[in-house]
């Protein structure tokens, strides 16, 4: 009787067991999936009917999406749940690789009242023709990170034009006479920072890669006033000549090294300047934020970045990835990215959140330049284009390729691009 | 009784035999061979037809909506028809020299091996056709239906191959001599040996990217101390070639050393005595025994050697990730940057490029190798 009683014991054990609903999450390894674990397990703590784990893979945009073009080209629904770089959408909608989100509402207004807390700019990242595709896990921008010691010792104010910060960089670099400080860092590698670097000026230029009616304009005054900027940078001295070889993170390091007087850079850099990083820094304490310069009369404007959850179409677990999902955006979630992973939210009541402003106080700084920030071009041939910016823009960095012909090799490469 | 009759004798079919439990050798060899063909069949070549037939199709991801139409050899025609970039590495003229120099003695050995005028005519046609289209044969403008980056691809890959392979041979074999010579020192030069060889190629390509960094690199810092202003090694497209071939050289020497190594010790030593008594300088008897017996190791080294060069995708791409520009765009980087872009179609036929390539230069070698023996 005994015996009977415990194997029908084990068996409910094991039923509820089956009940539960196992749910697979897809991070990358600079995610920080110490944040993200415990986050999972608040949820399944809360919701006993699910379990969710996660599966971390690769640590660049690049080989996170890699490992997912393999998943979602073989139509596996292992995965339920994913992470995408906000250069994403498009494609995961063309391709048919993300759920569309808007069947969970009750309505279409219902959709829009949930989506009013987050910025403006990975929502329009998000939403394509009306579908939401994805919901955003955290936002991020490039900032112009500048030397805060060495702006007050000269009496300088963060400058608000390009001009203005050549002629800060020159002065501050003759007056401390330090051969190996850069002036102007910024990214002109082989990889995708190059490709912001190239739209933020454009764009503080009054200029885009595209007119309102779809056609590339990217050999316009505009476009050759960007390219002239970047040619000065090097012919004034303020900007290194191996340029063409500096990388995000590359350019992090030289200013925490204490090389640089004005960078630009993404968020993540702020927490290792301030000392959390596996290099030493020398400018803790001593680092400003602020908008990205522009030209004389226009607008700045910088590139906006960050991750966004997304639900596999191939999963057979939708219902409940997509309570995953809506707890994983939450106002509570974003928080404790926020503070412990120091993830910029895109939930815009988390910018006057005590605990958040506690943690991350420059994020009050940070929230003037991410409210501006601009989508790279919105495509499903993201990639193509990505690759038709950044190998000219490397080639002319490399003195392979004059203004004018790096302008007009984009402007092909585009079309081309696009000609779908 | 049948078995007992003296009528002619019948050898029994190849089932029947088998059947009988008693299988010729030729018949168990075959037998024991299926096994591996299986295996072989079914991860090598069943890939490689399937890679063929995809690239006679239309496939991008991200253009769900077209589907998978035959295209027939639309994507060759769009590879070969390349035009000219201005920022084409094909530029580099000394490197351009350097290629044809390479490709001329390798035409020049693998000529030597072919017997049939025929044989030679049809490759000579082919060479042709290559190197006028490598030369710059334009046949339209930039576009759509033609692939200038499939050129620069093309001729990075070769001069990667040709500088690569020579120069790890060249390093190689002195390596190789001096881990053979007795001395007390030779473990030393044998561990060095193995280092480079077991290293990740990744970690070599990262490493000497700090070591080729123009403002903090250790080689910049030593030119500038004999004074010498060091160039912008990853910055510019002259000096990227020559910092990459010198990374892969010094990666992969190792191998060719390993290689030549194990050759030079089943090099008979009376050889070397019966020479010496007959008087054989030191050179005489490199020349005239170490190098002809060592042509089979040299042989498998280069065949090697000359495959992953083909294929080099690692070192470049962590050094400057194809860069500057598309300097080091490698066709295998470029495959990869295709396949990133969802284009699986033209991936498909590039990878079939590149295949084509290894096996061209694979049964060159094998004609050279026998041709002599």
């Amino acid at each position: 009787m005994r015996r009977t009683l415990a194997l029908i014991a084990a068996l409910a054990l094991v039923a509820s067991g089956l009940a539960q609903t196992p749910l697979k999450v897809f991070i990358g390894g600079q995610q920080r999936p110490d944040v993200i674990g415990p986050l999972l397990e608040q949820f399944n703590a809360a919701n006993p009917d699910v379990a969710a784990t996660f599966e971390v893979g690769g640590a660049t945009s690049d080989v996170q999406q890699q490992y997912l073009n393999t998943v979602l080209t073989s139509r596996s629904g292992e995965i339920d749940i994913f992470l995408i770089d906000v250069v994403r959408p498009a494609q995961y909608a063309a391709s048919g690789w993300a759920e569309p989100l808007n069947q969970f509402f009750d309505s279409e207004a219902a959709m829009m009242a949930y989506l009013d807390d987050f910025l403006p700019g990975p929502i329009e990242a998000n939403l394509i023709d009306g579908t939401l595709y994805a919901l955003p896990a955290f936002t991020d921008a490039q900032f112009l990170y500048y030397r805060a010691d060495l702006l007050e010792k000269y009496d300088f104010e963060p400058p608000t034009t390009w001009d203005e910060l050549k002629t800060m960089a020159l002065t501050i670099q003759q007056q401390e006479g330090d051969a190996n400080l850069q002036g102007f860092n910024y990214q002109g590698f082989q990889g995708e920072g190059t490709i912001c670097t190239f739209l933020e000026a454009l764009w503080s230029a009054g200029g885009n890669w595209v007119d309102a009616d779809g056609n590339v304009t990217l050999v316009t005054p505009e476009a050759q006033r960007t390219m002239a900027w970047y040619e000065d940078t090097l012919a004034s001295g303020i900007t290194v000549q191996n340029i063409a070889e500096m990388s995000t993170d590359l350019s992090r390091q030289q200013f925490q090294a204490g090389n640089v007087v004005f960078m630009l850079n993404w968020g993540y850099a702020w927490a290792h300047f301030q000392g959390n990083s596996p290099q030493d820094t020398v400018v803790a304490g001593k680092v400003g934020v602020a908008p990205l310069p522009s030209f004389e009369g226009f607008d700045s404007a910088t590139c906006i970045g960050g991750w966004q959850w997304a639900i596999n179409p191939y999963s057979e677990k939708k219902d409940a990835a997509w309570r995953l999902l809506e707890y994983l955006a939450s106002p509570d979630s974003q928080r404790t990215l926020a503070v412990e992973a120091s993830n910029i939210p895109a939930r815009e009541s988390l910018y006057a959140d005590p605990a958040v402003l506690a943690a991350a106080p420059h994020f009050g700084d940070f929230y003037d330049v991410i409210v501006n920030a601009r989508s790279r071009p919105v495509t499903p041939f993201y990639n193509d284009v990505s690759q038709a910016i950044r190998f000219p823009m490397n080639a002319f960095f490399a003195r392979q390729l004059s203004a004018d012909e790096a302008l007009q090799e984009m402007q092909r490469g585009v079309e081309e691009a696009l000609d779908f | 009784m049948a078995l007992t009759t003296p009528h002619a004798y019948r050898r029994p079919g190849f089932w029947r035999r088998l059947r009988s439990g008693n299988p010729t050798e030729a018949q168990l060899g075959l037998i024991l061979l299926i096994p591996a063909a299986l295996v072989l069949a079914l991860v090598m070549f069943w890939p490689i037809a399937q890679v063929l037939w995809q690239s006679l199709h239309f496939e991008r991801l991200n253009v769900p909506a077209r589907g998978r139409p035959f295209i027939g050899l639309e994507h060759y025609q769009r590879m070969l028809w390349g035009s000219d970039m201005t920022w084409d590495v094909r530029h580099l003229l000394g490197w351009r020299l350097l290629a044809f120099a390479g490709a001329a003695g390798l035409w020049w050995g693998a000529a030597r091996g072919l017997a049939r005028w025929r044989t030679a005519l049809v490759w000579t046609v082919i060479a042709v056709l290559v190197a006028g289209l490598w030369m710059g044969y334009h046949p339209g403008e930039a576009g759509r239906w033609n692939d200038a980056r499939f050129w620069n691809a093309f001729s990075i890959t070769l001069i990667i191959t040709v500088a690569s392979v020579a120069g790890s041979f060249l390093v190689g074999l002195p390596l190789a001599l001096l881990a053979n010579v007795e001395s007390r020192w030779r473990w030393l030069v044998r561990i060095a040996l193995l280092i480079p060889w077991a290293m990740p190629r990744v970690l070599v390509g990262v490493m000497f990217a700090w070591l080729f960094n123009y403002t903090n690199g250790v080689v910049n810092d030593l030119l500038g101390r004999v004074g010498i202003a060091g160039p912008l090694w990853l910055s510019r497209a002259e000096p990227a070639v020559w910092a990459a071939n010198i990374t892969i050289v010094w990666a992969t020497s190792a191998f060719v050393g390993l290689i030549l190594l194990a050759g030079l010790q089943s090099i008979d030593e009376s050889l070397y005595e019966a020479a010496m008594v007959d008087g054989a300088s030191r050179w005489q008897r490199f020349w005239a025994i170490t190098l002809p017996l060592l042509r089979p190791s040299i042989a498998v080294a280069l065949i090697f050697r000359t495959l992953t060069a083909i294929q080099t995708f690692d070192i470049p791409y962590a050094m400057t990730q194809g860069g500057p520009g598309r300097t080091l765009e490698t066709l295998g980087i470029y495959v990869s940057n295709t396949t990133n872009s969802l284009n699986l179609g033209y991936a498909a036929a590039l990878a079939v490029a590149l295949f084509g390539m290894s096996l061209a230069i694979t049964v060159l070698y094998l004609r050279w190798i026998y041709a002599e023996d």
